[in-house]
């Protein structure tokens, strides 16, 4: 089983191998001639003009990285979920080669588990390969002094990397399962792969725990209690304006006090603005870890389902 | 009689059309079984719910005892399946293929299947999708013979061959049954193919057995019955009577009488199996006999 796999997908196996390939070998190639300029980049004062190329070309070379690298975190998991899960079941079909296949020796359900736990453990060490490498740019990147911070990196770490691909993978086996046809299943495979992840990461990711509170007063002040939050911390979405009873405020009006602020306390501002402030949250950088848990674990348990239901539907293809 | 596959009340349904409905039969193990039917009776089905492919939509089938949808380990471990469109990897090479074979069945005979496919001459290195469609053929038989099959099953296994290939696929299938007491069933249209390999008929008709039994006995069962002519209706509505003929003076009748003496003025001649064959299939209305009397036919 392990053999016939193997023959069936190794073509697409060495498309994908060739990707990370290349993907590996820049980011090897962007530390080491980045670490041959680093130590220039750090010694020059924004005085020197020449110093001033050197940075610019780190900064733009770095955000073409940036962007390739995120756009593989993003695609190499769907072009998995698509090359090899989409097809597992369709090609058969489509070819007429169940009736060879489902007829030999072998029955049918170990037929399919053989198979899908072959491609899991293949796409997780390609995911593996892949988070290493997103982890290898984001380290350089830290090296070269990039603005990058802790959550800004949520979606190229190892945990959610590996949990999006077997996600994608099981999704494009369940949609070949269900449609029997590879281009549909494809299809299926890549909407429905950016439609979780999106909205996952845009309403769900932020509640994984209640955020902390911060209190902003007018004018710009943080106050010390609840404590604000640091340079690491996830800012998130602001609520209302409140007066100092607690009460809800015309935002209108108090938008129009603060431009009249002379400076960055509330002291300077109008007095009608005493005591306002804006209720707002953040997720503090120590969540981090516990936060990608919670997002592997999710896209594992969907994967773990959608897995199941394609075990389901494969028995009953008559 | 054990036999090898046994449908009791049958039925597939595909949407609202009924592939087979309430079939019962039975196919003798250590025989080779020929099942003939007009095309979209039910041949394929029927074979593909012996090695569990379709569930049955009502009914039960067994296969070597063993129900494929419930056991599918023994039945597909012990059952050989050439389908009609000899399905195999086109990418793989014949090596591949064989490769394939041998990883998926337990009892893989990897130096006779060998050894079958170069006798064919068939090059062992040639990816499938440049093969011959004879060729292919003798791949997807030698696929399904090499796991050693108790019971084989083979759609239309005379197709694409070419009338060497096909006389010795025949007399191969023959040598099986002899020296491995293997079980075969085949769907075939040739009906000489069929009087000279096989021992027992199975003629399916609109999803239905019209006729199963033994070839010899169904033979003596059929008379042809030539007398002088007689109305058309009265032939017609005798249950005995398959097939009639009306000439100017004459009547001829193909009748299931078992035996009996011929009415008087009646001569009685032996029928040739195609002459039988062709009668029922001409006549889907004919044999249908009730499902007991089919049992009784077929054991």
């Amino acid at each position: 089983m392990a053999w016939l796999t193997w023959r069936q997908h190794r073509s697409n196996a060495a498309l994908v191998g060739a990707m990370l390939l290349v993907l590996g070998v820049a980011v090897i190639y962007l530390s080491i001639a980045g670490a041959g300029l680093l130590a220039e980049v750090r010694s020059c004062t924004p005085a020197q003009g020449a110093c001033g190329a050197t940075q610019a070309w780190f900064n733009s070379n770095l955000q073409t990285w940036w962007g390739l690298v995120l756009m593989a975190v993003v695609v190499v998991p769907a072009l998995i979920g698509m090359a090899f899960g989409a097809p597992l079941i369709p090609r058969e079909l489509e070819a007429g080669t169940q009736l060879l296949a489902w007829s030999q020796g072998v029955t049918r359900g170990r037929w399919f588990l053989v198979r899908a736990a072959l491609l899991v453990v293949g796409a997780v060490a390609a995911a593996a390969v892949l988070a290493a490498v997103a982890q290898g740019w984001f380290a350089v990147q830290r090296d070269l002094g990039g603005s990058m911070t802790v959550w800004g990196g949520f979606d190229i770490a190892p945990p959610v990397v590996i949990a999006y691909t077997l996600f994608a993978l099981a999704l494009g086996i369940a949609a070949g399962a269900a449609l029997r046809r590879t281009q549909p299943a494809q299809a299926v495979t890549l909407v429905a792969y950016v439609a979780v992840r999106v909205s996952i990461a845009a309403l769900a990711r932020w509640r994984y725990l209640p955020p902390v509170v911060f209190h902003e007063l007018a004018g710009g002040q943080l106050t010390a209690s609840p404590p604000a939050p640091g340079p690491g911390d996830w800012e998130l979405s602001s609520g209302p304006w409140l007066n100092a009873a607690g009460h809800p405020t015309n935002a209108l009006s108090v938008s129009q006090l603060i431009s009249q602020c002379t400076g960055n306390t509330q002291a300077t501002c109008p007095r009608a603005l005493d005591g306002v402030y804006l209720l707002a949250q953040y997720q503090p950088a120590s969540r981090f870890w516990l936060f990608q848990g919670v997002e592997a674990a999710i896209f594992v348990l969907l994967a773990a389902g959608l897995l199941a239901l394609a075990y389901r539907l494969v028995l009953r293809i008559r | 009689m054990t036999a090898a596959i046994e449908g009791t009340a049958l039925s597939k349904r595909f949407r609202r059309v009924w592939a087979l409905r309430d079939c019962s039969l039975q196919v003798p193990a250590g025989h080779i079984t020929a099942l003939v039917g007009p095309n979209g009776a039910g041949k394929t089905t029927l074979l593909n719910l012996a090695i569990g492919l379709l569930a049955p939509s009502a009914g039960a089938i067994e296969t070597l005892g063993w129900d494929p949808q419930r056991h599918p380990e023994p039945v597909l471990e012990r059952v050989g399946y050439v389908p009609q469109e000899r399905p195999l990897y086109s990418d793989f090479t014949v090596d591949e293929t064989l490769h394939m074979g041998r990883a998926l069945n337990a009892r893989w005979d990897e130096a006779a299947t060998r050894a079958r496919l170069l006798r064919r001459g068939i090059p062992l290195d040639r990816r499938v999708r440049h093969l011959s469609g004879g060729q292919r053929a003798q791949v997807s038989l030698a696929l399904a013979l090499g796991k050693r099959p108790e019971l084989l099953l083979l759609d239309e296994p005379a197709a694409a061959l070419d009338p060497l290939a096909r006389r010795e696929l025949l007399t191969e299938l023959v040598d099986t049954v002899a020296s491995d007491g293997a079980t075969v069933v085949l769907s075939s249209h040739v009906i000489a193919d069929v009087e000279r390999v096989c021992d027992h008929l199975v003629i399916l008709s609109q999803g239905r057995v019209q006729l199963a039994g033994d070839m010899d006995s169904l033979r003596e069962q059929h008379r042809m019955l030539v007398g002088p002519r007689m109305d058309p209706a009265v032939a017609a509505a005798d249950p005995t009577v398959v097939s009639a003929r009306h000439s100017g003076r004459e009547t001829a009748l193909l009748v299931r009488r078992d035996g009996a003496t011929p009415p008087s003025g009646w001569r009685s001649e032996p029928v040739s199996l195609e002459e039988l064959v062709l009668a029922y299939l001409a006549n889907p209305a004919a044999g249908a006999p009730p499902p007991s009397t089919l049992v009784e036919a077929a054991s």
